[in-house]
């Protein structure tokens, strides 16, 4: 029997001795049976389920353990060995060395430990603060809003941009960010702290602490690779357009979602066609007056709401979906060139502008400059993501809302930005919260085709994401050993921000 | 009261008409710039301008090798049409097998309840959770002992199976109501004409967002095809397309006349398909 | 929904029959077939049909590698399949080795003709990892300057002569500042094409490297080299007579032979730019530059005579083929005059022969017929030595690094002196791990030293 090997010989003998039984039973008393059989008929039926599901699972499954689930262990395997490309490096077992080199730190001097004891105590400090407070407090953080969350990772982020690369920087991002949830959490009053407010005040010090401790740190202890940590940072940093890009997303969902009122099959024809001639019109004089560019883009814009009222929302919604048809390859050579500093279109459009209004101050570099190269990419991946696959989900979700809800809400006297927080927010959480988990798996193990073919990972390494140095590590280097052991904390870390994204979504289906 | 609600009407509508424009226009810019670099010659292509000053039509009878690359003098050794097919029948081949066996999958985690279900459910979430990129070398060891390498197999079969495509589908089986099965568990059907007659009608939603979230992803791909194959005539577009960026120099213009026409026809599918798409995807939505 | 799948599943097997009915493959012709990874550039057609002709028995097709990445040569070939022959530059020639992915040309070279003799004495330790040799060049990249005569014209500055130094450079740049431009044009002086090849010939016009002798220890913190990245951060920044790599757009990228300073200098924007032969190969494209262009040695350091940085594109042979001894043929046949020939013709930058090389006239083509332009290259090729990489670091490792400080100091981030001094510790601190680590360097540094391994070598 296909299950037998599951269970000891006793258990196999009460199996089969059910077995006989089931057989015997009318299919009508089934449903009885299931009641009142447990032990030996579950189990019987527990085979024949496994039986069922394996059937379906199998195509999947075998092709799920050859292609990803076997590479899956192999990797890990090879994450504690130093396997190399180079046939002269004798394989061997390394143990955890991989994973010390990567996340080891070594001390610089004799001053090291007391400094790391002061931190310790500190981190200690928030630790049970945090806990405490959780423990306290927990029927407000049960309830913690999404919009607190986001608003937290929100803050986090432009307190990450305002920093350095520094320690310091990671502490007061998340103390923003803590702050911000804290504040979120409380479910009436956002000003009160409640029961929280000691443990809060624990926490500030104890963060306070952090950060005065973390510049003595970060002398005291030097990574051992401090590449890690930089591209670490680097892949945060190019994830702080995810919320923009889940902004942007709603908004031109809730733009999109309802036909634009264009009339009568008729009034359309004649409304789009009015439309034309007068895109025609204005952008041929400019054009011929000699400025061919801003006549295309009069044109252009005419020609845009011409074919809104023509094909109504079906129009946008196809242009807002553009930039996912061509991602890949071409669109980064294509954004490259936009990008040129001296030639692109975009520096070309900022330095006019810029001289128009007398302002002194030329474009920035983009992603020439170590500065701006990060933010050149958070900028391409929104302007692709915006209109893309989020904005369709969206607009799934928003036609979910019931019409009584909005139309109750209406009869209240709700604006709309009170309908929009109480009624619609509310109903589109479960697709916001499987967007923001895709989006940050996405995230953290993103970057690596736009730096591999726009940046190569620079200037001076300011682009270069974790899965780009994984490439650079196994491909370049060959050193395939170590690679494994930058995907496995890369897995690590995104199993957590899953985990922790899990726990939150729980919070919003009961809402 | 009337005269009051359609004038109220027509306010919105300039509005919201004039918002999506100007938003339509920022978000197209990009394309436009790459229509108008295709009309360019190459001497023009870096330069800012979107309008060329000597516009030529040449660059895609040049792609499409119609005609002689003017600097070589000679056609091009490009082979646009096999491409393009190798590119649609990689997509429509692994969408079709993707969305299979991740629909078999689906059914068996969301609708049948058996022993470890969840824990194997766990192992396929924590897979995707594994960078990819490190995965290359053991599955392209795995694809040379099935002698794979260099045929359209090694480009489908490796990226058919999919921990994603699960995950969504459970999540729109989940969400299909446990009381007609078992209405039909009663009136004798089996797992398997469930699965067609119920389960999968419902799941349309998931089905449709799934089949273009993978041909689109399957169409752009373009590092596992770049170190799968060495024929050029098996490349798909994307690695195809390369062959114009050589140390001749990046043929800029001419890359953008063929990106213009590998996703013109995309163009034109989405915007006859996206109310089935927009519509099929309203009738489950998606639950976390 | 069935039927969908069904209709769909008949459809997917139908295009798979048309997709293998359609294949086109090689004809049982009883000749063996080479596959040669390169880039497929329109010169290749040329150059593989001539050795069709000069070997019946063998055909060579390419392989288009794209963007000439080196992943999928790598992948491809660590699995034991992959291309016979494969494109081999000198920073990735010690990987390829290193992965046993090189077949060792030493044995066979001698006899088939296709030694380090045959090619120019300057390049010849270029093709060697450890003494043995890997690859045979199929053409030879050397910089020099190249200029648009009309902007110097058109600006009034007479053309750099050639046996200036960077003064010179400095000077003729300002003056194309400073004088107006008759035709009321904007110029730049410089188009910085490449921010990484200006330092490396800088580093070589100085007298500078990267390693010692013995590979042991990081030369890029000696005064030489400090000076050569100085020297290109005061142009950049002090003298203010070339553009930033930002400003010039020149973001390079892994594979890709990107556009950047060139197509600036192309579109006869820039006066000047550094950059090789090859370049005129693409020169067809741009009409207005022809009869233009002329070319001078890169300029000197003081004293020191003019010298770059030179390599080679070479091809390597999988030491996995099947066909490695067929492989053969093919570099004898780029050893051979009929090879170097074509590259004189369509100018994609200097032969491997260097008895085609012998003079700027033996040089001239249709599309730049100015010797003296040709002169340039020659002039370059024999006072240019090539970068040495040490056995004891990766050398993708160290170009990486290299980079990354380069890119430091065009930002602004480090003065020269301070990135080359932590780039140099960087490396050093490197190589003590690996031959901690390593038995196999460990071996080396006793081979290399005489001395016997102990881990306080340093």
């Amino acid at each position: 029997m296909f299950g037998g090997k599951f269970s000891d010989g006793n258990g196999k003998q009460t199996m089969n001795f059910q077995q006989v039984q089931q057989k015997q039973l009318a299919p009508r008393a089934k449903v009885k049976a299931k009641t009142a059989a447990r032990g030996g008929g579950a189990g019987r039926r527990e085979r024949a389920a496994i039986l069922t599901a394996l059937a379906f699972l199998l195509p999947n499954l075998i092709g799920f353990l050859a292609f990803t689930f076997f590479p899956v262990i192999f990797s890990l395997w090879m994450s504690f060995t130093n396997w190399s490309l180079k046939p002269a490096v004798k394989f061997e077992y390394v143990g955890l060395r991989n994973f010390t080199d990567l996340l080891g730190v070594n001390a610089t001097g004799p001053g090291a430990p007391a400094v790391l004891a002061g931190f310790l105590v500190c981190a200690l400090a928030v630790t049970v603060a945090l806990v405490g407070a959780l423990w306290a407090n927990m029927a407000q953080w049960r309830g913690i809003k999404l919009g607190g969350a986001l608003l937290a990772l929100t803050g986090a982020g432009f307190v990450f941009v305002g920093c350095t690369h520094s320690l310091q920087g990671l502490v007061l991002g998340g103390g923003a960010a803590l702050i911000c949830g804290w504040s979120m959490a409380a479910k009436d009053a956002p000003w009160e702290f409640g029961r929280g407010t000691l443990p809060g005040l624990v926490l500030s010090a104890g963060a306070i602490g952090l950060w005065l401790l973390s510049g003595a740190m970060t002398h005291a202890y030097q990574p051992r690779d401090p590449y890690f940590w930089q591209f670490f940072y680097n892949t945060i940093f190019l994830m702080i357009g995810i919320p923009f890009g889940i902004a942007g997303s709603l908004a031109l969902a809730l733009l999109l979602h309802q036909d634009l009122p264009s009339g009568e099959a008729r009034q359309r024809v004649v409304g789009a066609a009015t439309m034309l001639v007068i895109g025609l019109v204005m952008g041929g004089v400019i054009w011929t007056q000699g400025n061919p560019n801003a006549g295309l883009i009069v044109g252009l814009l005419w020609l845009i709401a011409a074919l809104g009222i023509g094909f109504n929302v079906v129009a946008f919604r196809t242009l807002f979906y553009l930039p996912t048809f061509t991602a890949g390859v071409a669109l980064m050579i294509l954004w490259k060139a936009l990008y040129n500093p001296k030639t692109g279109p975009i520096n070309v459009g900022l330095n006019a502008i810029f001289h128009s209004l007398g302002i002194h101050a030329t474009a920035p570099e983009w992603l020439g400059d170590v500065a701006w190269a990060k933010p050149a990419l958070v900028l391409m991946g929104t302007w692709t993501c915006i209109g893309g696959t989020s904005m369709l989900l969206y607009l799934a979700g928003l036609s979910n809302v019931p019409k009584e809800l909005t139309e109750a809400a209406d009869i209240d006297g709700a604006g709309p930005w009170a309908q929009f927080r109480h009624v619609t927010w509310p109903q589109l959480a479960p697709t916001t919260f499987f967007i923001t988990i895709t989006s940050i798996i996405g995230g953290l193990q993103g970057g690596f085709e736009q730096a591999r073919i726009m940046t190569a990972g620079g200037p001076a390494g300011s682009t270069t994401t974790l899965s780009y140095y994984i490439y650079n590590k196994a491909f370049q280097d060959l050193d395939m050993g170590y690679a494994s052991a930058i995907s496995w904390i890369l897995f690590v870390i995104v199993f957590a921000a899953t985990a922790l994204n899990w726990k939150f979504g729980k919070g919003l289906e009961v809402d | 009261m009337t005269n009051n609600f359609a004038s109220r009407r027509r306010v919105s509508l300039t509005w919201r008409l004039a918002l999506l424009s100007v938003l339509g226009l920022m978000i197209s810019m990009p394309f436009v710039w790459m229509v108008a670099s295709s009309f360019k010659q190459r001497a023009e292509v870096e330069q800012p301008q979107i309008v060329p000053h000597h516009a030529t039509a040449h660059n895609y009878p040049i792609v499409l090798t119609l005609e002689k690359e003017p600097v070589q003098n000679k056609k091009l050794d490009l082979q646009f049409g096999r491409w393009y097919f190798n590119s649609v029948f990689m997509a429509f081949g692994t969408t079709l097998l993707q969305v299979l066996t991740s629909a078999l999958a689906a059914y068996a985690f969301a609708r049948l309840k058996w022993k470890g279900r969840d824990q194997v459910f766990m192992l396929y979430l924590a897979t995707m959770m594994i960078p990819s990129v490190v995965l290359t070398i053991p599955n392209f060891q795995g694809m040379v002992s099935l002698h794979f390498i260099n045929t359209y197999h090694g480009l489908i079969i490796p990226v058919a199976f999919s921990a994603f495509g699960t995950f969504l589908l459970r999540q729109f089986m989940m969400s299909v109501s446990p009381a007609l099965d078992e209405a039909a568990t009663i009136d004798g059907a089996n797992h398997w004409q469930i699965f067609w007659d119920i389960v999968m009608p419902l799941a349309r939603p998931g089905l449709i967002a799934l089949t273009v979230m993978t041909f689109l992803g399957s169409y752009q791909s373009f590092f596992w095809p770049l170190i799968m194959l060495n024929d050029g005539q098996l490349f798909p577009m994307s690695v195809g397309m390369m062959s114009l960026d050589t140390s001749y120099g990046r043929q800029t213009e001419l890359i953008m006349a063929a990106t213009v026409m590998n996703i013109a026809p995309l163009i034109i599918v989405f915007s006859i398909f996206q109310k089935y798409l927009v519509s099929g995807l309203q009738l489950g939505g998606v639950k976390g | 929904m069935k039927k969908l799948f069904s209709i769909c599943a008949v459809l997917f097997v139908a295009m798979y029959a048309v997709a293998q009915a359609t294949m086109v493959h090689p004809k049982e012709d009883g000749k063996v077939h080479l596959k040669w990874a390169t880039d497929p550039n329109p010169a290749r057609v040329v150059q593989t049909s001539a050795f069709g002709t000069m070997f019946p028995d063998t055909a060579v097709a390419v392989d288009p590698n794209a963007s000439g990445d080196s992943t999928k040569v790598i992948v491809q070939c660590a699995t034991g399949t992959g291309a016979d022959l494969m494109d081999v530059t000198a920073d990735k020639m010690q990987s390829l080795v290193e992965a046993g992915i090189l077949l060792d040309l030493t044995p066979y070279a001698k006899t088939l003709g296709f030694d380090p003799s045959h090619t120019y004495p300057s390049l010849q330790k270029a093709l060697l990892v450890e003494g043995k040799q890997y690859a045979f060049p199929c053409n030879v990249a050397v910089d020099a300057i190249v200029f648009n005569k009309k902007i110097f014209d058109d600006h009034g500055v007479a053309y750099p002569k050639p046996d200036w130094t960077y003064d010179d450079f400095v000077r003729v740049s300002k003056e194309l500042q400073d004088k107006p431009s008759k035709a009321g044009n904007k110029d730049i002086p410089f188009a910085n094409n490449d921010g990484n090849g200006f330092v490396n010939n800088a580093i070589v016009g100085c007298g500078g490297q990267y390693f010692t002798a013995d590979g042991l220890h990081s030369t890029l913190n000696s005064p030489e080299v400090i000076k050569a990245v100085q020297l290109y951060a005061d142009m950049m920044y002090k003298d203010k007579v070339i553009p930033t790599p930002m400003d010039s757009a020149n973001m390079s990228a892994q594979g890709g032979w990107g556009s950047g300073g060139l197509t600036i200098f192309s579109g006869g924007k820039a006066a000047m730019v550094e950059t090789g032969r090859w370049y005129i190969c693409q020169l067809p494209n741009f009409p207005e530059m022809q009869g233009h262009i002329g070319a001078v040695p890169l300029p000197r350091v003081g004293d020191r005579p003019s010298g770059g940085a030179c390599g080679a594109r070479g091809a390597g042979v999988n030491a996995k083929s099947l066909h490695w001894r067929e492989s053969l043929k093919f570099l004898q046949y780029l050893a051979s005059p009929q090879y170097s020939k074509i590259i004189v013709d369509d100018g994609d930058s200097l032969p491997p022969d260097p008895n085609l090389a012998s003079s700027g006239k033996a040089l001239v083509n249709d599309i730049v017929p100015d010797p003296e332009f040709h002169q340039a290259f020659v002039t370059a090729i024999n006072n240019a030595k090539p970068i040495q990489y040490s056995p004891f670091i990766d050398a993708a490792i160290t170009s990486r690094w290299y980079t990354e400080y380069v890119q430091k100091v065009e930002n602004r981030i480090l003065t020269p002196p301070q990135a080359m001094k932590m780039l140099a510790a960087q490396i050093d601190q490197q190589i003590r791990t690996n031959l901690e680590r390593r038995p196999d360097l460990q071996k080396k540094y006793e081979q290399v030293t005489g001395k016997q391994y102990t881990p306080d070598w340093s």
